[in-house]
């Protein structure tokens, strides 16, 4: 029976600060995305053909967050009945966000206008105990084009 | 080419439902499945235990007893036990031979009592009719008639075949235990898997207790003519867990009706049956 009130105190204390963060990191996702907006983010190989030719780089982004337990929870329970894992949906939605976010941001930094090619790489980093997900890591990475500074090698 | 940033709509990689209201839908159909599956698995595995015959039982049992510290084996009668122990088990045997009879006890179902000099005050029954007294129960009684009780109650368990159904449930059970927590793959989850198991199951359990206190209330009537010393165990254990100001645990999470509660309960039993409360006690002084 005790294991029961752990349990719960345990879920009460992951979804109260799994809640708190996740909105927390909502509003600073949707604020950052509003000011980051004049970055085009493609997904196609081939960038247009501009004369003169723009200077190119590599930029990538790299996120790692954590489930709570609340979450890990539910998800627990939904692998007996299947169907969508929602709890996982935010963490995912969250990481691949942020990553993007933070490829931009370095995009910017060099006075980026496009960042082409993009790509993800998704994984678990952290086995739980049994497998279970702990924490997923986001990279996202792609080929930002920024104009040539005058004297550059072309 | 034209390349073109339109804002993509928010939330739309999210499922809309509100993750509590995930939680309590989950929740409430695994606990539901669950109560269901042990009621059913328990259920069909009591009536298959039951089928087994008590010799194969006694010959099952035979194994394991032997590996018991402290239980004497047929194979070795008291061997390096001391006479005081022999003495007590061989008087206790008699008094279980007495209520074995008033029992009338199916024609192959034989009782073997083993006593243990242990402080502990537990009695239990086990399969192949093999019932464990310790010298702290029987201290903590005062007439013959209270410790009949106590046997009584522990051979009404072989009677009513509890030790080989509970070992068939839990048997079925666990098994299909295993298979969800294997499922489920979180450790939280199983937490509830386990404890509504528990729950579910120790309902029966209680069911069981019932039965074997009121066939042991039958039982000293047909010994002693009236059911005075019944209450005996309980009234002491009552005593000692008050003034200990131990927790008594709540009815529903115990496997033994609460002290209190079993007291009213026999007393209700022995009002109903018209079985008189009042009576001479016999002494204890043979059993201690």
């Amino acid at each position: 029976m005790s294991n029961l009130i752990v349990l719960a105190i345990f879920l009460v204390v992951g979804y109260g600060f799994g809640t708190y963060a996740e909105n927390r990191h909502y509003r600073s996702i949707r604020q950052r995305e509003r000011d980051l907006r004049h970055i085009y983010v493609v997904a196609t190989k081939y960038p247009p053909v501009d004369n003169p030719p723009p200077e190119s780089t590599l930029v990538a982004g790299n996120v790692v967050i954590s489930v709570d337990y609340f979450k890990r929870f539910l998800a627990g329970l939904r692998n007996l009945w299947g169907g969508r894992v929602s709890s996982y949906e935010t963490l995912l939605d969250r990481a691949r966000r942020e990553a993007v976010l933070r490829m931009k941001a370095q995009a910017a930094a060099l006075g980026a206008a496009y960042i082409f090619n993009i790509k993800f790489q998704t994984m678990s980093i952290y086995q739980g105990r049994r497998n279970s997900v702990g924490s997923v890591e986001v990279l996202a990475y792609g080929t930002a084009l920024y104009p040539a500074r005058p004297g550059s090698p072309s | 080419m034209i390349i073109e940033n339109p804002e993509i709509p928010e939330g739309i990689n999210i499922s809309p439902h509100h993750p509590l209201r995930e939680l309590a839908v989950l929740l409430g159909g695994i606990v539901i499945l669950l109560a269901i599956l042990v009621s059913a698995l328990g259920f069909a595995a009591e009536e298959f235990a039951d089928r087994i015959p008590f010799e194969t039982e006694a010959a099952f049992a035979d194994n394991f007893i032997a590996q018991l510290p402290g239980l004497n084996s047929d194979a070795d009668p008291n061997a390096g036990a001391n006479p005081e122990t022999i003495r007590i088990e061989a008087a206790l045997q008699t008094l279980a031979d007495r209520i074995a009879r008033a029992q009338e006890l199916p024609p192959g179902m034989k009782i073997t009592v083993h006593y243990l000099p242990d402080d502990t005050v537990n009695a239990f029954a086990t399969l192949g009719g093999h019932v464990v007294m310790f010298k702290g129960i029987i201290d903590t009684l005062h007439s013959e008639n209270g410790l009949a009780m106590v046997l009584a109650h522990e051979i009404a368990h072989v009677r009513h075949r509890h030790p080989i159904r509970n070992m068939g449930r839990s048997l079925v059970i666990n098994m299909a235990l295993a298979t969800i927590t294997g499922a489920t793959q979180s450790d939280g989850a199983d937490t509830i898997v386990d404890n509504t198991t528990l729950l579910t199951s120790l309902n029966f359990s209680r069911t069981q207790e019932t039965a074997a206190d009121e066939t042991a209330l039958q039982t000293l009537v047909a010994l002693y003519g009236h059911v005075n010393g019944a209450t005996e165990l309980f009234e002491t254990l009552l005593v000692v867990s008050t003034q200990e100001g131990g927790l008594t645990p709540p009815e529903f999470l115990s496997t033994h009706p609460v002290h209190a509660n079993r007291i009213g309960v026999i007393k209700e039993v022995a009002a109903q049956q018209g079985w008189p409360e009042q009576g001479a006690l016999v002494p204890i002084t043979g059993y201690q």
